[in-house]
């Protein structure tokens, strides 16, 4: 009764903790970048831009895909906000965007990006708040084990002398 | 006893000595610690052996019994153990300072308040300790772990200490280790002497 | 009777607090309490780790007192109390040692420095772990109790000590810098959930004491009807 207690409220905090470091990883990325034409000249005027991301540099479907219609572009630069049309979220793991133009027909590499700069951290943070409670419920489990099996042991002596 | 603290510190020493390259000049900055290693393993060795005999053989109701003070077993016990240590030291600072080619004879006034106090700071925590341990199921693993996490300010302090001494600095620079372990024996003493007759109740 | 179901109602009011507590603890930490400037997220350990650090102290602080205790009346009570609490102290020193790391590793990109802080924690949790393995291998209740008494005074004596020669130790072989918003600099929000945190964990503290008494009562009331059946 009391163990199965115990593992629900350590299932719930570690649902909370969870739950709560999810919300931590950003929904809205600033995203800038650097457009150049087939000659290498940076590219000037409106473009659409198609963003896909990847768990692999050089793999399969995209895991998220989004395209900004428009964007303006002066001397090769521009700054979109990604997760602005399709809802963003990213865990703790690296990524690999790819960005599509319409109008520029040469490809651009996949360039490595992180959810945020700080999550790989939050792996730190994780496992440091995990093992704290997960330690302090083991360390409650235990204490209540060993008391069950003393009051078990102390019930049956007292049956059996009570008997006798 | 003495004789077998004194073999076993000399093979420390030298046991320790051919764990560096030959003429290595790394030498010169690890002697310290290899000093104060080489006598915190013999005095562990003497003060594990301080009440084995009074509780194996029952003389430890003898010493109960008589007219003294319990604290004055506790006093002769720890000089006893001081004065042993002492001799080792005497006897294998002038041979490190020949086998590790050190100079030790030109401050020789800090050396030994230093070796001195620091020594009487093990004495006054390990006999405490031996009388302990001696009372334990693992008698001669249980002193060591007692010993060492308590003594850690101790070794800290006597092995930077000593190492200024060897590289002849001022007394500035020694002074604060040293005052870290006056205090250390000062204070130890006082709760040994009150502690002490707590231990020794019906052995 | 009474003074059982009194003390009952007591120890439901702890367990039930301790578990509000966590859980608004839970919310400060991650959602309340501000992110740190140049540490990130990473810096919310900081919430677990003192607190944890506190418990320690507190505990080792009770270890001797009730050491003291034990030698001045010769109640069995206060030995019960020393060791149980030596025993959480063991628990939440080792949780210092282990977040510490954690902490440091992203922040100063090493797992240990011998920072005079952590340093400390080593070696209480070696004087601790000393004293629990005393109690274990001395025979007979009464020599355990005073034996560990004598070095459980011993060793909370030793803290200040310890302290004071790392410290000196540290200034001669400097360290790089380490992460500051310890005590300095704090965000008023900060500052509240850390006093917050320390309270969630000394109530933790306490349900974990009154359990772990209630455990040693049993086992001694379980010795004593055997004794009495053994006659």
């Amino acid at each position: 009764m009391k163990i199965r207690k115990l593992s629900f409220v350590t299932s719930f905090v570690l649902f909370f903790g969870a739950t709560a470091l999810q919300a931590q990883t950003p929904r809205l990325m600033h995203y800038e970048g650097q457009l150049k034409d087939e000659q290498g000249q940076p590219f000037v005027g409106v473009t659409d831009l198609v963003f896909n991301i990847y768990k692999t540099a050089n793999g399969e479907s995209p895991i998220w895909s989004e395209s900004h219609v428009g964007v303006q572009i002066e001397n090769g630069n521009y700054g979109v906000l990604l997760g602005s049309k399709t809802p963003l979220k990213l865990s703790f793991f690296e990524y690999y965007l790819e960005v599509k133009t319409s109008t520029v027909t040469a490809g651009q590499p996949r360039r490595m990006i992180v959810g945020s700069g700080y999550n790989f951290r939050l792996w730190f943070l994780f496992a440091a708040y995990t093992i704290v409670w997960v330690a302090i419920f083991i360390y409650v489990l235990s204490i209540g084990r060993r008391q069950k099996k003393i009051a078990a042991e102390l019930a049956a002596l007292t049956r059996d002398t009570g008997s006798a | 006893m003495i004789f077998s603290m004194l073999v076993f510190s000399l093979m420390v020493a030298v046991i320790f000595n051919f764990s560096f390259p030959p003429g290595s000049e790394f030498i010169d900055d690890a002697a310290a610690g290899i000093i104060w290693m080489t006598f915190i393993f013999t005095s562990l060795l003497g003060m594990s052996r301080s009440f084995v005999r009074e509780v194996d053989k029952g003389c430890m109701q003898g010493l109960l019994l008589a007219p003294i003070d319990r604290v004055d077993i506790y006093i002769s016990k720890m000089l006893i153990n001081l004065i042993f240590i002492i001799m080792v030291e005497v006897v294998v600072v002038p041979l490190f300072s020949v086998f590790f080619k050190i100079n030790l004879f030109d401050s020789i006034g800090a050396l030994s308040a230093v070796l001195l106090l620091s020594t009487l700071g093990f004495a006054i925590v390990g006999t405490l300790f031996s009388a302990i341990a001696v009372n334990t199921r693992t008698r001669e693993v249980m002193l060591p772990i007692l010993h060492f996490p308590v003594s850690i300010p101790l070794i800290i302090c006597a092995v930077q200490a000593t190492n200024a001494v060897m590289a002849g600095q001022a007394w500035s620079v020694i002074w604060p280790w040293l005052k870290i372990i006056i205090a250390f024996d000062l204070i130890f003493f006082l709760v040994g002497y009150l502690t002490f007759e707590y231990i020794v109740e019906d052995s | 009777m009474e003074q059982n179901n009194r003390k009952d109602i007591w120890g439901s009011l702890l367990k039930i607090g301790v578990f509000v507590c966590m859980t608004v603890n839970i919310y400060l930490v991650f959602q309340f309490a501000p992110q740190e400037q140049s540490m990130g997220h990473v810096q919310r350990i900081f919430y677990f780790h003192v607190p944890s650090a506190w418990i320690a102290f507190l505990a080792f602080f009770v270890v001797f007192v009730a050491s003291i205790g034990y030698l001045w009346k010769r109640e069995r009570k206060y030995d019960l109390v020393a060791g149980a609490a030596a025993e959480i102290g063991v628990l939440f020193a080792t949780l210092v040692l282990i977040t510490g790391p954690i902490w440091g590793r992203p922040v100063w990109n090493t797992w240990w420095e011998w920072s005079p802080r952590l340093t400390l924690f080593l070696v209480l949790w070696f004087i601790y772990i000393a004293y629990l393995m005393l109690r274990n291998f001395v025979e007979g209740e009464e020599k355990s109790a005073r034996f560990s008494a004598v070095f459980g005074i011993f060793g909370f004596v030793d803290v200040p000590i310890v302290y004071m020669s790392i410290r000196l130790w540290r200034d001669i072989h400097p360290s790089p810098v380490v992460g500051g918003g310890q005590g300095s600099g704090l965000h008023p929000d900060m500052t509240f959930t850390l006093l917050f945190s320390v309270l969630t964990f000394t109530l933790l503290f306490l349900f974990l004491l009154s359990n772990r008494m209630k455990l040693e009562k049993s086992r001694i009331a379980l010795d004593d009807l055997k004794r009495q059946i053994a006659f």
